[in-house]
């Protein structure tokens, strides 16, 4: 009793105690410095592959917009300045002379504005065009599937791998095998993402092998060619009386079996597998990435702290622009946060 | 002769039993007639020879501590203008112009304008190949603007605000985020892009204060950030100024002004795009 009531001693109790809190204080410290910069690390990090697969995605869209737009200038005097824009009436030349075929959104919105192809091989003609520009449309929608990781990507690759060797070799820090990473494209994959990156955050241990570190939940983006009919006058000989105007489909041109021949758009039948944002005021398309980073924290073990990204297109992507004259408008930009 | 007072000693007690809780504590005085060896033993100013121990080890803990709440606080500094400067480079770098030299131009890569076009030197390129203790005279050598690292802390001809493009518009804002002091070991590089991915760099290296002609080794924090937005998202890639002049094509395009709008493209002053 007598020696607890003592005061010998007291300093250096004391003192052990303050440089002990001191000591803490910093391990505390270098703790919370590690959480958030891991925390600045994984927010970068999904915004980046967020807009990364968007930028992939708007390609996509563009590339084929773009190549709808090819059509509504084959024909037109480039010398024309009003023509020779982006957005100009594809069915303005016709109109000054009937001899010159229209663009092809004349076709699709005006039902060619009166023109009509002298015969049906000429029609055959322009038919073979519009179906090869087709064809490189969707070589390139399957490409850039491929690259966004989409199962339904290019034959003969793999879409993870792709995506993977893209991601990789795009933003090396993913290379990190305490970098766990869940992209996806449409609102149904985000609920499993989500679901996944929870159970990440409890419960993942960090592998070494870090392209294991990876879950792609990228549905393909899917394009529909819409059939644009044409006129010609079917008289096969050089004297024909009453009116031979026929109209068909480029397909029906062409052959019983053809695919659709025209321009092409995004595919909405499968608008729940489609969108990223179905609720928005125009449904968005879009891609999600939750990155989660594990932090080794002195004295506590591992903490995984995670972020979460979404980025947006601007939806006017290879749709036949309603306000134009009938010309396709390409998309632009992404987005980060919500959709327009 | 310093007076404290302490319970800690029986020398206290005993001067407490003496009627005074005053007594001056100086060994020399408190061994004044007692024997060396003797002397050595007693517990005579151990109050003093504690302190004498403890106070620069709490004034050195207390350092280390300011020390590490700085590096730390620099650390995340480092990394927010990394992640801000990344975005400005993904959103604004081009990926075509009228003209390669007027690309580069737009994206700040310019070279023949009298300009340090290389942008400040990396210091994990140039330091953290060496070993240890090179790179610790490589790091000394950079914080005092000596070698390879010769014009940091000295502002770069670009800065006066004569040449423009990305790298300098986010280079500038990470200066920005930093007091002049700091800015003297700052080192933005220039972007280096992968495909169509820019990541952004920002180093800083931090040097102590001399203490009686001693100074600790300079330390540095490095954070790297990435833009995301590829240029060639357009299909037709992201275009930089054309010969019609005035704001880069893509500004022109987002603004809806300009000869080269695009009229199906909503403007981004709508406020309903």
């Amino acid at each position: 009793m007598h020696s607890l009531a003592s005061k010998k001693g007291q300093f250096i109790p004391i003192a052990s105690m303050v440089m002990l809190s001191t000591l803490v204080f910093m391990v505390g410290l270098v703790n919370v410095y590690r959480i958030s910069r891991a925390k600045l690390k994984a927010q970068n990090l999904a915004d980046a592959v967020a807009l990364y697969i968007a930028s992939q995605m708007s390609q996509s869209m563009n590339n084929v917009a773009d190549r709808n737009e090819w059509l509504n200038h084959l024909y037109i005097n480039s010398n024309d300045a009003n023509s020779a824009q982006a957005g100009a009436d594809p069915c303005q030349r016709t109109r000054a002379d009937k001899k010159i075929p229209p663009g092809l959104g004349c076709f699709a919105k005006k039902a060619g504005d009166g023109f009509k192809f002298g015969t049906k091989q000429g029609a055959q003609a322009y038919a073979q065009i519009v179906a090869t520009v087709n064809n490189i449309q969707n070589l390139f929608a399957q490409s850039y599937n491929s690259f966004i990781g989409a199962s339904g990507g290019a034959s003969g690759s793999n879409g993870r791998a792709m995506l993977t060797t893209n991601l990789f070799q795009q933003m090396p820090a993913l290379q990190d095998p305490n970098v766990f990473l869940i992209v996806y494209n449409n609102s149904i994959d985000e609920q499993r993402a989500t679901t996944i990156g929870d159970n990440v955050q409890k419960s993942w241990t960090p592998n070494s092998a870090s392209n294991q570190n990876l879950v792609p939940l990228i549905r393909p983006i899917q394009y529909k060619t819409q059939d644009v009919s044409v006129t010609y006058n079917s008289c096969a000989t050089k004297i024909c009386f009453g009116n031979h105007d026929k109209t068909e489909t480029l397909s029906q041109i062409i052959g019983p079996n053809a695919p659709p021949i025209g321009w092409m758009g995004l595919d909405t039948s499968n608008a729940a597998g489609l969108y990223l944002d179905p609720n928005a005021k125009t449904p968005a398309l879009g891609s999600g990435a939750i990155v989660s980073i594990s932090v080794d924290l002195i004295g506590l073990g591992n903490h995984v702290v995670q972020a979460k990204s979404r980025a947006f297109l601007v939806m006017t992507a290879g749709q036949l622009d309603p306000n134009s004259n009938g010309s396709f408008s390409p998309t632009y930009w992404v987005k980060l946060g919500k959709p327009s | 002769m310093m007076k404290i007072r302490s319970d800690s000693t029986s020398e206290n007690r005993g001067a407490r039993t003496a009627g005074s809780q005053n007594f001056t504590a100086s060994p020399a005085t408190r061994c004044s007639g007692i024997p060396t060896l003797r002397c050595l033993f007693t517990q005579s100013g151990q109050g003093i020879t504690e302190m004498v121990f403890l106070i620069p080890l709490f004034v050195i803990l207390g350092v280390g501590a300011v020390s590490v709440s700085y590096m730390c606080w620099q650390g995340i500094k480092v990394q927010e203008a990394a992640n801000v400067a990344a975005r400005v480079a993904g959103q604004e770098t081009v990926g075509g112009a009228k003209d390669f030299a007027t690309m580069m131009q737009d994206n700040g890569l310019v070279t023949g304008l009298g300009v340090n076009a290389a942008g400040d030197p990396d210091p994990s390129t140039e330091c953290d190949q060496a070993d240890a203790v090179s790179r610790q005279t490589c790091l000394t050598n950079l914080a005092n603007g000596n070698g390879a690292g010769s014009s940091i802390g000295t502002k770069l001809a670009g800065d006066g605000g004569g040449v423009k493009g990305v790298y300098w518009d986010f280079r500038k804002l990470i200066y920005s985020l930093f007091t002049p002091g700091e800015q003297k070991r700052l080192y933005v590089p220039t972007p280096t892009t992968r495909g169509g991915v820019s990541e952004v760099k920002v180093t800083r290296i931090m040097q102590a204060p001399k203490i009686f002609g001693w100074q600790a080794p300079p330390v540095s924090v490095s954070a790297k950030a990435y833009g995301g937005e590829d240029p060639y998202m357009y299909s037709l890639p992201r275009f930089g100024h054309t010969n019609s002049g005035g704001d880069p094509f893509w500004q022109q395009v987002f603004k809806g002004t300009g000869a080269n709008r695009n009229p199906n493209q909503p403007s981004l002053k709508d406020p309903n795009p």
